[in-house]
């Protein structure tokens, strides 16, 4: 059974010479254990050298080969391909609604300036101490879940606000500004609850829940962002508390 | 590059809309409740179809109470400001609308208000019987 | 470059597709489409109520016109169309007080049932209206 081929049909577009995408099928012989990313480099190296994707440790940890496989937005270098063996034609496209440089790359530099707006770096108390912060396991509970975002793009692109709404600030940086916001080391909570509070912010989540259905690490910004719209709105309500930020 | 820096130019908190949105939600439906009872089922005391009609005295014998016309006008300014507001929350979702917003928010205003007026006139011919 | 062609945006390995489209998604569209219909709606009938202010006699024959079966039977879509906002409304409320945002395809199974629940009774109590022909009084 080791023998068996699967097409790969793959979206090319190469914006200096091209208008419109177009599909280009390659036959790959599937191996056990093969992964998309895999198949991608076998077409690299023994078929046509024109091919260009992202990809960086292939074991699912940077988040640069995240694609659209088989109508999902999955990561390539995690999504084996015995189990599409069923399928004529294995579709492989780009992260939609984004820039394409090439074929599968995408840049991802409106990605992060909407990650950049909401300050994702922790912001602690002064004076800085010596060593670190100290925090107990049981402080980091809240965070152990979105701390885990590996930053691949799938569900800021798989969100249909994000894509008509270029303002909006998607479900990533809403996740991060939710990671930053209940980690007991940063302090500047009113702060970040005033980047969110906004209509291209939290206000433009509809509870979709593609960011959910796509994210790779399991994670659920959808929550982080329910998460802080009871936060703001709590805030709004009953007013602020007095702040912690001198 | 100009078009990125217009992400999160939008300085306008919309906690107030979004609250207010599930709000009315909640009101809507209690009204709608008693709107659907009143209107269809109140003087529905058999199947024959014909004495489920309503008549313009129907109406103005029901809106000789005060209470009838508090519920019918709080209910099209609920509806007005849910359906509107609802319709802002679509309109924001696209570029072209969300950097025009003080336009988008002035002509939702102009045209509830508007509507508004409309509704309250509209009743006027059942309450003074004609 | 951004692709804004129709084919690539929504083809078969688009997130639009509809096998693609996950409940969420399914939700959020009916939601939308429901809520625009219900806006036109309310200014539909806003315009029907006025004919009133014009004569009494004219609104009597406009409810006399919509007491038929085909007007009731839209009347019923109309319904349908309400209790599938006010369910999904109360989805998308529950979770904003944080409850079910982890079950959340649960908790829309759960508003549908309720919502299908209020349907056939609501029809139980328009079927006369419907289908039983009013005997020409």
């Amino acid at each position: 059974m080791a023998e068996e081929e699967i097409t790969i049909k793959i979206q090319r577009f190469d914006p200096a010479a091209d208008k419109l995408p177009y599909w280009q099928s390659y036959k790959v012989k599937m191996k056990p254990g093969m992964t998309v990313l895999d198949a991608l480099f076998e077409i690299l190296n023994h078929q046509d050298g024109t091919l260009s994707f992202r990809f960086c440790c292939r074991a699912g940890v940077c988040g640069s080969c995240a694609m659209m496989i088989a109508g999902k937005l999955r990561l390539a270098c995690e999504t084996q391909v015995g189990q599409f063996a069923w399928m004529k034609e294995l579709p492989v496209s780009p992260l939609p609604h984004q820039k394409i440089v090439k074929d599968l790359a995408v840049d991802y530099d409106h990605f992060f300036d909407r990650i950049k707006q909401i300050k994702p770096y922790l912001i602690g108390k002064e004076p800085y101490p010596e060593k670190e912060y100290i925090q107990t396991p049981k402080e980091r509970e809240p965070i152990n879940e979105p701390i885990d975002c590996i930053l691949c793009g799938s569900c800021t692109s798989s969100c249909t606000v994000a894509w008509t709404n270029s303002d909006y600030l998607g479900p990533a940086a809403l996740m991060k500004a939710y990671r930053f916001y209940s980690d007991t080391r940063d302090i500047a909570d009113d702060e970040r609850l005033d980047i969110v509070e906004n209509e291209s912010g939290l206000f433009r989540c509809h509870t979709i829940f593609n960011c959910v259905e796509v994210c790779p690490k399991k994670l659920n910004p959808t929550e982080a962002i329910q998460k802080l719209k009871i936060k703001v709105a709590k805030r709004k309500l009953f007013g602020r508390k007095k702040s912690s930020r001198a | 590059m100009p078009e990125r820096q217009r992400i999160a130019t939008t300085k306008v908190a919309g906690t107030w809309a979004w609250f207010l949105q599930r709000l009315s939600a909640v009101l809507l439906v209690v009204l709608l409740g008693i709107h659907l009872y009143v209107s269809h089922f109140m003087d529905l005391d058999s199947h024959v179809a014909d004495e489920a009609l309503i008549t313009f005295e129907d109406v103005t014998v029901r809106l000789d109470q005060l209470l009838y016309i508090v519920v019918d006008y709080s209910m099209l300014a609920m509806v007005l400001f849910h359906g509107l507001n609802g319709f802002r929350t679509v309109m924001f979702d696209f570029d072209m609308f969300i950097r025009r917003k003080k336009t988008v928010d002035a002509g939702l205003w102009v045209l509830g208000i508007a509507t508004m007026l409309w509704g309250i006139v509209i009743l006027f011919p059942f309450i003074t019987g004609g | 470059m951004k692709i804004g062609n129709l084919k690539w945006l929504f083809g078969k390995n688009s997130e639009f597709w509809p096998t693609n489209m996950k409940t969420g998604m399914w939700a959020w569209i009916g939601h939308r489409i429901t809520g625009l219909v219900l806006v036109v709606y309310v200014f539909m009938h806003l315009s029907f109520l006025s004919t009133a202010s014009v004569s009494s006699g004219g609104f009597d024959s406009l409810m006399e016109v919509t007491s038929q079966p085909l007007f009731v039977a839209m009347d019923f879509v109309l319904v349908i169309v309400v209790i599938y906002h006010a369910m999904n409304g109360a989805r998308v409320m529950l979770f904003d007080l944080g409850v079910g945002i982890r079950d959340q395809k649960f908790v829309f199974w759960a508003c549908m049932a309720i919502g299908a629940v209020l349907i056939v009774a609501g029809l139980w109590a328009v079927w006369d209206l419907i289908f039983v022909p009013s005997g020409g009084g």
